[in-house]
């Protein structure tokens, strides 16, 4: 038999079926039956679908009843009818996974980011790096350990989970517990920090041969060379207040220096001024730093608890926050005070052997409602008697520690009467300015701004020559314009102050100020006057616009009849004068 | 023929909407349907799933349904390509996962035994099921069907070349099969 395929095969092939069933023509036929005799392959194909003829038709092979008809058909229709919703179930928790899979990746490389590459790019490659990650910081939800400790001098931790570092070169940070800091390259040349989160207040020495610092935050670098600031990484920003000294920034805005008394936030494009209060603050914190980081917690810990709790503890005079509270000091001598409202303060002076650790407990008299002899303290230091018995409450803040040595000291005191002063109290004053000020700060912040004025009054009685008063003037005729109800008075001190001190700093919200009180007075005439000049004179100021309109409002009835009984001041006659000008 | 046809055509149009006509349409099919699935997988063990999900895909694909051949060819030729795909999507799981996994010998359920039917076409088919599945189908289209090789290629969308390797690979093992079977030596000696 033939085994090799050939040409006739293909035809033979093809027609097999037609064969099979012979509706093929004779001759076709004769032909085909010809090559299966002699071909093997075609043969078999032959014969193997002759014999399995017919199964597609008959389907004999079958069994009937395997699978129930009724049951599938139905299955299927509903199948096919319910099919969109599964399928969109399906494709829906697909999203839904594939979305989990692309957040959980680009959450690991954006941790992966700032963990290794950021603090790669910072300083490429450079030997003995160091990289410190301190504060409960966490990033991504996971805590971050410190992997390597840091070169520092000291590390110092204060009360509330406050760390101090005392870096290399004089550099000290104080840094907030809710902050995260990054501290890199310590053994060279530059210091460079990456704040993360939180705040923290850095004092650099001011050598020349000193290391440059750098800070880098999310939103821009801070250069230094000395000075003391503080930086706060704040919700989509960083605000950076200048304590003291000059920085210069680099955000995306371009470069900025930004100096003492300024606050500056890194999305702006420039320094804004510092508000007396925040410079109040940052004070403190400094002290507060600087106590520390003079190795004040080396030796001796001294826990302090008082009833009621919850009393100003202060040390040396520096604010130690809140009792129960504890605190170390290397100083063998310590002055505390512990101070609640309501309460007479408690003061001791205490002598501390070396590694000696202390526990003191103040028990605090309430203050009794009628005005009163305040008890002696430790030092026999007398306050000033006074006749005017709100006075009274401002005890509660007196301080009398001699720390810091004030230039108004032995000012000679020069008195100068205001017309309008009803305290006529002629003692010499023996406490300092400063604590004047802290103190009548301390009652505006408490919202308590009769005794605020009170004291800001006496500090322009007895301190007449201090540079001070100026200020003094100004925040007492906000008080008494916004807070107290006294527009004329308010005017008084505006335009003392436009008369004694003209070109000062303060002169616009002086002359801001009178203007309002001048409204509240309703000399309408006057009143338009000083805003025309006001208008004129800063072009650029916050309150031109404010300016504008309220000069819209009340120009139409100019003619309106001008009040005449304004004569509780004598500073009003040259109110005409300024205006001409 | 044509009157069928049309009926036919009627059915589809309805079947694309009512549930009433669906039914219909596939109690018309299903025999067709599990006949070719039955010669293409009747040993296997996904015989019964691969009837349901080659219905499901005749219905789901009517609408692409033009006319140009009977209902019953066009069911027949999804039904295959669906069959291949389902064996094409098995066997690359199987490769990933488990390939240590010896596939069971596939064997076709018990028979009633009827007279007429020979015991060598029985045997035939029971060694059909013993290649690959592409194969098999080849063979299955070839043999039972006689489909032109043609017609096979467009069928189960391969090339022509495809089809014919296939065709002849599967004698080929065919044979070696039934020479190794005791019961058609007999028949096979006499080729």
């Amino acid at each position: 038999m033939n085994k090799v395929k050939t040409k006739s095969c293909q035809k033979v092939l093809n027609h097999l079926p037609k064969y099979i069933q012979s509706s093929l023509e004779s001759a076709e036929m004769e032909f085909i039956r010809e090559h299966l005799e002699v071909c093997s392959h075609c043969s078999f194909e032959y014969k193997l679908m002759s014999n399995l003829n017919g199964l597609a038709v008959d389907k004999p092979l079958i069994p009937k009843d395997d699978l129930s008809r009724r049951r599938i058909v139905s299955e299927v229709v509903a199948k096919h009818n319910q099919k969109p919703s599964a399928n969109k179930k399906k494709r829906s928790l697909q999203l839904i996974l594939s979305g989990t899979v692309a957040v959980a990746a680009v959450a690991i490389v954006f941790a992966g980011y700032f963990l290794f590459y950021r603090t790669d790019e910072d300083d490429p490659g450079r030997k003995g790096q160091i990289t410190y990650v301190s504060g409960r910081a966490k990033l991504s939800g996971r805590e971050l350990k410190p992997s390597v400790e840091p070169v520092v001098d000291d590390k110092i931790a204060t009360r509330k989970g406050e760390v101090i570092y005392h870096l290399p070169g004089g550099t000290s940070i104080l840094q907030k517990s809710d902050s995260f800091v990054q501290i890199n390259s310590l053994a060279s040349r530059r210091t460079s920090l990456f704040l993360v989160q939180g705040s923290i207040f850095v004092t650099v020495k001011r050598q020349s041969e000193d290391p440059l610092v750098e800070i880098a935050t999310p939103r821009g670098t801070v250069k230094v060379t000395g000075t003391r600031f503080q930086l706060e990484v704040v919700k989509n920003s960083v605000v950076l207040r200048m304590f003291r000294g000059q920085v210069q920034v680099i955000t995306d805005n371009g470069k900025f220096q930004v100096a003492g008394g300024q606050s500056f936030n890194l999305n702006d494009s420039a320094p804004d001024k510092l508000s007396t209060r925040t410079a109040d603050w940052l004070k403190s914190n400094f002290d507060r730093l600087d106590y520390f980081a003079s190795g004040a917690d080396k030796s001796n810990l001294i826990v302090v608890d008082s009833n009621p709790t919850g009393a100003r503890l202060q040390v040396n005079g520096i604010d130690f926050g809140r009792t129960p509270a504890s605190f170390r000091s290397q100083d063998r001598k310590v002055k505390l005070q512990v101070a609640h409202k309501g309460f007479e303060p408690f003061r001791q002076s205490i002598i501390l052997q070396s590694r000696e650790n202390r526990q003191i407990f103040a028990s605090l008299n309430r203050i009794d409602t009628r005005p009163v002899v305040r008890e002696n303290n430790s030092r026999g230091d007398e306050f000033p008697e006074k006749k005017d018995s709100r006075k009274k409450v401002d005890k509660d803040t007196d301080d009398n520690s001699d720390k810091e040595k004030t230039d108004f000291s032995s000012e000679k005191i020069k008195k100068r009467h205001l017309s309008s002063r009803e305290d006529g109290s002629e003692t010499k004053p023996k406490k300092k300015l400063n604590e004047y000020m802290a103190a009548a700060r301390k009652f505006a912040r408490e919202n308590k701004w009769r005794q605020a004025a009170a004291q800001y009054r006496h500090i322009l009685k007895s301190f007449p020559a201090s540079s001070l008063r100026y200020t003094v003037m100004i925040e007492l005729g906000e008080i008494e314009l916004d807070r107290l109800g006294h527009p004329d008075r308010a005017k008084t001190y505006f335009q003392l102050y436009i008369n004694t001190r003209k070109g000062g700093a303060l002169l616009q919200e002086a002359r801001w100020g009178k203007i309002r009180a001048l409204g509240r007075l309703g000399k309408r005439k006057e009143e338009i006057g000083a805003l025309k000049t006001f208008i004129a004179d800063y072009p650029s100021s916050y309150q031109y616009k404010k300016a504008r309109h309220r000069l819209k409002e009340i120009q139409p009835p100019v003619s309106s009849s001008q009040k005449e009984g304004d004569t509780s001041t004598s500073s009003t006659s040259q109110k005409p004068d300024k205006t001409k000008k | 023929m044509s009157v069928s046809h049309q009926k036919e055509f009627e059915l589809v149009q309805k079947a694309q909407s009512q549930r009433a006509a669906q039914r219909e349409l596939l109690d018309y099919l299903f025999e067709e349907v599990r006949t070719a699935v039955w010669y293409i997988a009747g040993g296997d063990a996904d015989y019964d799933d691969m009837v349901q999900i080659s219905l499901l895909e005749i219905l789901d694909s009517l609408a692409s349904f033009k006319g140009k051949s009977s209902i019953k060819t066009w069911a027949f030729r999804i039904t295959i390509r669906r069959c291949m795909r389902h064996f094409k999507k098995r066997q690359r799981r199987r490769f990933l996962y488990l390939k240590w996994k010896q596939e069971p010998k596939n064997s076709l359920p018990a028979v009633e035994k009827s007279a007429s039917v020979s015991r060598l076409k029985e045997k035939i088919i029971e060694l059909f099921q013993q290649l690959p599945p592409e194969r098999r189908i080849v063979l299955i289209l070839r043999f039972v069907y006689q489909y032109k090789l043609k017609e096979i290629a467009e069928i189960v969308d391969s090339p022509l070349n495809t089809v014919k390797d296939r065709l002849k690979k599967g004698k080929k093992s065919l044979q070696k099969l039934m020479k190794s079977d005791n019961s058609i030596q007999e028949w096979i000696g006499s080729i």
